[in-house]
Formats: C-alpha cells, sequence, structure tokens
C-alpha cells in the first residue's frame, strides 16, 4: 500500500501501522483518521514500515508481530537501535496470543504494550491516547 | 437373552477344551481295554494341569498385550492432542486477521451511516456475529493450551452454583431436578475459577442432553486424599441419563468426537474441559452405562493446608 503523507495541522499525530493485512491498515486507518486527531501512515512490510518511521518519525507505532520476511520483533528491534526512531512508543498488534495470556498488567508483555486482534475501535483509541499521553 | 460368544469362550478357554476333549477320547478307549483306574486318574490329572497352566501363561500374555494396547491408545491421544493443538492456534492465527478487518470495516461503515437505524441495527448484527466468531476462536486458543492460567485459591461452591444459575433455563425447560451435597469445611481449591466455571457447564449441558426426558442432576463434593500427600477436591457429577455406551468411551476426550446427533454439536465440550482439568495439574474420570446414567468424577488440588481458609 502506498503511504499516505501528512498534509496538514502539526497538532495532528502521526501514527504508524505496519501490518501485512493491507485491509486491516486501510480499514484503522479510516477509522483513526475519522477522529480527526490522527493522520496515519500505513506499510504492510516490515522493511517499508522501518524506512517510513526513520523519515516521517511518527508519534506512536502499531506494529504487527507475524509478518513475512521481518517479523514485527525485528522490526522493533531495529527501530530501538536506530537514533530517529529509539524513543517512538510501539503498540504490538498481534492475533496470536490474547488478553487472558498476559500477566499481572494487563497491557504489557516484556515492558510492551500489547493490543488483541480483532480490537474494537474504542478500545483502540484508548489504548493510543493511554500511549501518546492525549 | 444374552448371547453366548462362542468365540471369545474358545479363546479364552480353548486349551481347557481341547484338554478336556483329550480326556473324554482317551477314556473312551481305556475303557474298552482292561480298566486300571489309578493310571486313568494320573493321566486325567495331568492333562488337566497342563491345560490350566497352559492356559494361564496364555490369558496373562492376553492381559500385558491388552495393557500395551492401552498404552499406545494414550500415546495416539496425546500426539493426536498435540498436533490438532498446533492446527487449532494455526487456524486461531488466521481467523482473527479477517476478523481484525471486518470489525474495523464494520466500525467504519457505522460511523458513515449516519442515523439510519435499519443500516445501523444489521451492522451491529454483523459486529455481534464476528465478536462471536473471534470467541469461537478463543476457545480453539484455549484447546490449544496457549493460554496461561490465572490459578487463585477460592471456594468451589460459589462456581458450582454460578455455573448451574447459566443453565438454569435448559435444567427448568428439561424438568430437572438438581439435587447437591457439599460436604461441610471443603478446602479451598487452586484454579482458575473461569475456567473451571467453563468446565461445569460444559459437563451441566451434557447432563442436560442427556437427560431428554428429565431426571435428576447429582452435584456432590468431598476431600480426598491421603493425609500426608497433596489434598484434593473430588467433585461428582452425575446425571440419570442416557448413558454412554462402552464402544463409545474410549473417545469421549477425544477432540471432535460427540454422541450426540445435534450439528450444532462441536464434540469439543469434553476434550476442552479435559484440557482445563489437566492445566490444573487435576483429573477427570467419566463412567458410564447406556441407560444407567453417567457419573464424571473431578479432582482439584486443593490450596493452603488443606483446609477452609
Amino acid at each position: 500500500m502506498e503511504p499516505s503523507k501528512s498534509t496538514s495541522p502539526s497538532i495532528k499525530k502521526t501514527i504508524l501501522i505496519i501490518d501485512d493485512e493491507e485491509d486491516f491498515c486501510f480499514f484503522v486507518k479510516l477509522n483513526l483518521e475519522k477522529t480527526g486527531k490522527y493522520h496515519v501512515l500505513t506499510a504492510i512490510s516490515g522493511s517499508d514500515g522501518l524506512k517510513l518511521a526513520i523519515k516521517h518519525q511518527p508519534d506512536l507505532i502499531l506494529l504487527d508481530i507475524i509478518m513475512p520476511v521481518m517479523p514485527g520483533t525485528k522490526v522493533a528491534e531495529e527501530l530501538l537501535n536506530h537514533k530517529a526512531t529509539k524513543d517512538i512508543p510501539i503498540i504490538f498488534v498481534t492475533a496470536i496470543v490474547k488478553r487472558g495470556e498476559l500477566g499481572p498488567r494487563d497491557d504489557k508483555i516484556g515492558g510492551r504494550y500489547f493490543i488483541f486482534k480483532p480490537v474494537k475501535l474504542n478500545e483502540l483509541l484508548v489504548e493510543i491516547e493511554n500511549r501518546l499521553g492525549s | 437373552m444374552r448371547k453366548i460368544n462362542i468365540r471369545k469362550q474358545i479363546e479364552s478357554n480353548g486349551l481347557i477344551l481341547i484338554a478336556m476333549m483329550m480326556v473324554v477320547i482317551y477314556w473312551t478307549f481305556d475303557t474298552v481295554a482292561s480298566g486300571q483306574i489309578l493310571t486313568r486318574i494320573l493321566i486325567t490329572a495331568l492333562v488337566m494341569t497342563y491345560g490350566i497352566f497352559t492356559q494361564s501363561l496364555i490369558n496373562s500374555r492376553n492381559e500385558a498385550l491388552a495393557e500395551k494396547d492401552r498404552t499406545r491408545q494414550q500415546l495416539i491421544q496425546a500426539e493426536k492432542l498435540a498436533a490438532l493443538g498446533a492446527v487449532a492456534a494455526g487456524v486461531a492465527h488466521e481467523v482473527k486477521n479477517p476478523l481484525a478487518i471486518i470489525i474495523q470495516g464494520i466500525e467504519y461503515l457505522k460511523s458513515s451511516l449516519g442515523s439510519d437505524a435499519g443500516l445501523l441495527d444489521a451492522s451491529s448484527r454483523i459486529e455481534k456475529s464476528a465478536l462471536r466468531a473471534d470467541n469461537i476462536v478463543k476457545g480453539l486458543l484455549g484447546y490449544a493450551r496457549q493460554i496461561t492460567l490465572k490459578p487463585g485459591e477460592g471456594d468451589i461452591v460459589p462456581v458450582i452454583e454460578e455455573s448451574l444459575s447459566f443453565v438454569e433455563h435448559q435444567l427448568k425447560d428439561g424438568q430437572i431436578r438438581v439435587e447437591k451435597h457439599f460436604a461441610p469445611d471443603l478446602p479451598v481449591v487452586i484454579m482458575d475459577s473461569n475456567q473451571i466455571k467453563q468446565v461445569f457447564t460444559n459437563l451441566f449441558m451434557n447432563a442436560i442432553e442427556a437427560m431428554p426426558e428429565g431426571g435428576t442432576l447429582g452435584i456432590r463434593t468431598e476431600t480426598a486424599g491421603p493425609p500426608e500427600g497433596r489434598h484434593h477436591l473430588k467433585i461428582v457429577i452425575s446425571d440419570t441419563g442416557v448413558g454412554i455406551p462402552a464402544d463409545k468411551m474410549r473417545n469421549v476426550f477425544d477432540p471432535f468426537f460427540t454422541t450426540k446427533d445435534d450439528e450444532r454439536n462441536t464434540g469439543l465440550g469434553l476434550s476442552i474441559s479435559k484440557g482445563i482439568i489437566d492445566n490444573h495439574q487435576g483429573s477427570i474420570d467419566i463412567e458410564s452405562a447406556p441407560g444407567k446414567g453417567t457419573h464424571v468424577m473431578i479432582e482439584l488440588p486443593t490450596g493452603g493446608a488443606g483446609n477452609r481458609a
């Protein structure tokens, strides 16, 4: 999918979605942009996502874990190792675990934040706002 | 009238029969010849001893073979479960992705539909179905044993009562009486109460479906285990229903195995229940006979010193 680029207001936060499910990116982008608070970049591969992250330095990254070629865990490692992206908060988006599998703190695994597919829009917005502190 | 299985009789007593026939033949010939009673008795005793001794050896060997077969069946069962677990986890992942797209898509449509009540209602129905499919997938994931238990110490009785309340309607409709015998001062149990509720609800539904003409659902609790060993709480759930034929008993915990005709039945209830109980370091066993009902025995480890907190 062609990454869409910010065209306006600086008050809008930029969110980058990296997920090999193109239609998931499509609808999440529509839903988030409809709130008027975010503008959204999307990438359907880890390597494209990495390039976009370095180029645009989004405020938050939604990162799928299971992806061909470069899985989300590898992308996260690269992001942490790059000085331009190391401080960008990441929320892993996954279909391989569910909430019940997490430990005492329900939204973190190994210090990372997770949301679980399928996620409802209001839950997604709460998570994003919590991470952005908005 | 009970039919005698001649083949089985010959298999288990064949050598004794042969020995007896030899004796009869010997006696017949010997009677024609001169009668030596002591020789006859001695030979008869020798032949009989030989037959009985050999037959007992054969019977022991058959028992050993049967035991080996049981062990092999258990191994096959474990392999099947492991394979199915892997498949279930894979399927769950593949299904969750399109579900995520459907749910996000519906959310977008809902927010774009304005105030058309009919379309909003239609969207909500689609969303509800997608969430229902997600619940089924969660069940499969649970089956794949990827779930982590959230065990705590708790009383079993409220868990049983709450599970009963889930099937209250079915109990009433099915004219089923509930008999509860909860032992006093039951110890607390180490369990993930939500999962144990799932087990009880499954078992209660099975019991209800086994009693289409009505009957009695019995729930009994007792403590078990040696004074020095790890204590267990035993819960016995019984029904007065149709029972399970002997040839089906071996498969009751198999995934996708069902004795019910209802096509909505997935045949996963008992195998998921077994998975949950195994995860709790407990045990689940079934006794049943056609026309005599079914008893399901569950044991769960108790917490603390084995006494009520």
